[in-house]
């Protein structure tokens, strides 16, 4: 029997704000920084410091609160979590609660089966823990403490249990990124630890019935190690029910080496984390005039994108997706799109995709660091549609132009690569091949009809390339005849 | 001093940003037209018996009583108008609330001693974190601290926080709005200030030891209110008991009142100058 799967997730996004969330630490990129140098007394605890909100933490929530649908606190409260573990300073971590700042939202997905909404339970503030290394040296383990990210502001995003499948995992947490990334509030790195997931998982005969017991599955740094986990814990979960066991509510980890969950704590063993209001901080109220001008400054986002694309350029899904997974590349290709004139935004979104995501790729590149601006691309493809340059030409060209920087027009001339259309000058060619071939002339009039294509081909590479194929073959057919 | 402390602080985000005024500039204008109030809540005290838990009221010291009423005549004969029988109902809940709330906040701000940046940690040899953490809490704290964070961290507990943690936040609410109604400049009593013991009973005497007495384990009870309402305080000097102890009052007034409650003590202060209780000095300057 196949059981009924419920899956809600918790996502902790680290908002990429200058400074800290209560202090006046800068954030700094964790892979790079020495450890213990972006601190202060307050992020590092000190007895008698005191929290100060950064008000742009709260805008980066706010403005991802709306982009989720949510609705938006007016008054919030932020709450201290209380709990030991030595990458927490002052042994209790400031978040929020019972009043979260933004709450009761949605999100839209696409999976193989279609579009469905996955609803949000709520996204609230908190700042983010320091870290820990455990070194072993001959024998002699120990732990290092690393505050640079404590007090880093996280926001938590928590959905209710309406994902069934890995597949909607999947859409859900990229969808999320993808929005997040575009409202500007996250690096949304995950190699960096922008963006941490916990996984609560259930399962049930089916639908109908209660949910079942849920398992969390805690500090999963990927999408790919939480699809993983889910995976295993599903077959887990599966195979305990099929034998009439019972699942345990617990807290797992995930072990990346064993690629197993295992229990971290039972319920009996679950925090209390004696939550209560931060006397430290008065409520957090938000005006509805400063919301209002948050909403205001929300770009177009990815899903709006994809209807716009679909409706105003009729491109394939494929391709749209391509062209938004990354803002600035969707900027670039708008841009583009823009200069075109008589060229359609499809033939854009080809040369993007196709040679332009090649080069990225190649040398690493991203979309901002190149040096083809969306006016030379235009008049790249310019040449090429009118027929100026061939296609094998224009991509040779747009190579070039990519590595040096130089206008299309430039290379072209420099290299002599412009089409011989001349119809004058193509016959002269197109005898001197038919001269040079008569057995092949002679079968091609006997009915063998392929042989046509070796002609061409035999042309064009006398034009070393740059004869426009369209006119040889028209001539080509002409003198044959 | 005040002057000096009050007003925005970008360090402190509990501190109001609202405009500071010259606490000064009004202060030796008397409290002619004032109305000042006495509470029967403020004249004794209520606490549960060790032995039966029943609550016990009990009335304060006559002395304690004698020198607000004298006060009060004083500011009458200033021009002030005394109104009393102002209902102050639930002044009865400082000292529970304040045995909650204080102990909660203070479990949790202890909690960063714990012997991995701040405070002792333990010299003896550990196996695991946890045994660390008990181990350094254990030996590092005294007494006070243990009985503080234990009492903290039961009343907060997930199952016991509704029935202590979350009420004591109700009947602070409740404090508050006594206060309000006092204060309303729209309500009943309209009161500037009200005049209230600072303490149940005279300062303790020098030998004394704090849970010695239910008295002197409810001395805050009189002063907690203003904690818990948030409202501005201010204890005075009003003479001594017949055995040579000291007696405060204290008037409390609405929020941001600060430079009324100045001038009304300074008027009290500036009309009992001349009195002979004013020139005697503590026992321990006098060398007794």
């Amino acid at each position: 029997m196949q059981y009924f799967t419920d899956i809600g997730l918790e996502v902790h996004v680290e908002l990429s704000t200058r400074t800290k969330m209560f202090c006046g630490c800068l954030v700094v990129d964790p892979t790079v920084a020495q450890p213990n140098t972006a601190v202060c007394p307050v992020c590092l605890g000190m007895p008698g410091t005191l929290p100060v909100v950064n008000k742009q933490a709260v805008a980066f929530a706010i403005k991802a609160g709306l982009a989720l649908h949510c609705q938006i606190a007016e008054r919030s409260i932020f709450a201290r979590k209380n709990y030991f573990y030595p990458d927490l300073p002052k042994g209790f971590q400031i978040s929020q609660y019972e009043l979260p700042v933004a709450f009761e939202g949605s999100i839209g997905i696409t999976t193989s089966q279609g579009k469905k909404n996955i609803r949000i339970r709520r996204a609230h503030l908190e700042e983010d823990t320091g870290k820990l290394e455990h070194c072993n040296q001959q024998g002699e383990t120990y732990s290092l403490v690393d505050l640079n990210r404590a007090g880093i502001p996280l926001l938590e995003i928590v959905t209710e249990p309406d994902m069934h499948t890995i597949e909607e995992v999947r859409a859900y947490s990229q969808e999320l990124r993808l929005l997040l990334r575009y409202l500007e509030v996250t690096s949304g790195d995950m190699e960096k630890g922008a963006m941490r997931f916990e996984a609560n998982v259930s399962m049930r005969p089916n639908d109908n019935e209660a949910l079942g017991t849920r398992v969390e599955i805690k500090n999963l740094n990927s999408i790919h190690s939480m699809e993983k986990a889910i995976a295993y814990e599903l077959e887990r979960q599966q195979k305990i029910l099929e034998e009439g066991g019972a699942i345990l509510q617990e807290t797992l980890g995930w072990s990346e080496t064993r690629s197993e969950t295992f229990s971290q704590r039972s319920k009996e063993e679950a925090h209390d984390y004696r939550y209560f209001p931060e006397p430290d901080l008065p409520p957090l109220i938000v005006e509805k005039t400063w919301i209002e001008t948050i909403a205001s400054e929300i770009p177009e986002l990815p899903e709006q994108k994809r209807v716009r694309y679909k409706a105003e350029m009729s491109l394939p899904a494929e391709k749209i997706e391509s062209l938004i997974q990354d803002k600035s590349v969707s900027s670039y290709f708008e841009e583009t799109v823009k200069r075109s004139g008589e060229i359609t935004a499809n033939t854009v979104a080809n040369w993007i995709v196709g040679d332009l995501f090649g080069w990225m790729n190649e040398s690493g590149c991203s979309i901002q660091d190149i040096k083809v601006s969306p006016a030379e691309l235009v008049s790249l493809i310019q040449f090429h549609e009118q027929r100026v340059i061939n296609k094998n030409s224009a991509k040779e060209v747009l190579h070039e132009m990519l590595q040096t920087g130089k206008p299309a027009r430039q290379i072209i001339q420099d290299k002599g690569l412009k089409q011989v259309s001349s119809t004058d000058e193509l016959e002269k060619t197109i005898t001197q091949i038919l001269q040079k071939f008569p057995e092949e002339v002679s079968s091609y009039h006997a009915g063998k009809e392929t042989i046509f294509n070796w002609l061409f081909g035999q042309v064009m590479q006398a034009t070393r390339g740059k004869g426009d194929p369209q006119i040889v073959k028209v001539i080509l057919k002409k003198m044959l005849s | 001093m005040l002057q000096v402390i009050a007003g925005a602080d970008k360090a402190d985000s509990t501190a109001t940003i609202k405009a500071v005024p010259d606490y000064l500039k009004d202060i030796e204008k008397g409290v002619a037209g004032m109305r000042i109030g006495l509470s029967p809540d403020y004249f004794r005290i209520t606490f549960p018996d060790p032995e039966s838990g029943e609550y016990i009221e009990q009335a304060l010291p006559q002395e304690m009583q004698d020198a607000v009423y004298k006060a009060a005549q004083v500011y009458r004969e200033m021009g002030a108008e005394i109104i009393e029988d102002v209902p102050m109902p639930n002044t009865r809940f400082g000292i529970p609330i304040y045995f909650v709330i204080s102990r909660v906040e203070a479990a949790s701000n202890l909690h960063r001693f714990d012997g991995v940046k701040y405070g002792y940690r333990t010299k003896q040899a550990v196996t695991d974190l946890k045994e660390m953490y008990r181990r350094s809490r254990g030996e590092g704290f005294g007494l006070q601290p243990k009985l503080r964070i234990l009492m903290g961290m039961y009343v907060s507990a997930a199952q016991y926080s509704e029935q202590y943690y979350q009420r004591a936040l109700k009947a602070r609410t409740l404090m508050r709005r006594d206060f309000e109604n006092a204060f309303d400049p729209n309500g009943k009593y309209k009161l500037n200030a009200l005049l209230t013991p600072t303490t149940p009973t005279t300062a303790f005497g020098m030998a004394d030891v704090y849970g010695d007495s239910v008295m002197m384990q409810y001395a805050d009870q009189l002063t907690v209110p203003a904690n818990h309402a948030g409202v501005p305080g201010i204890s005075i000097p009003a003479g001594f008991s017949k055995d040579g102890l000291p007696i405060g009052i204290q008037l409390l007034g609405a929020d941001f009142s600060e430079a009324s409650l100045l001038r009304i003590a300074r008027s009290y202060e500036m009309t009992t100058e001349n009195e002979e209780w004013r020139k005697k000095k503590p026992a321990v300057l006098e060398g007794k």
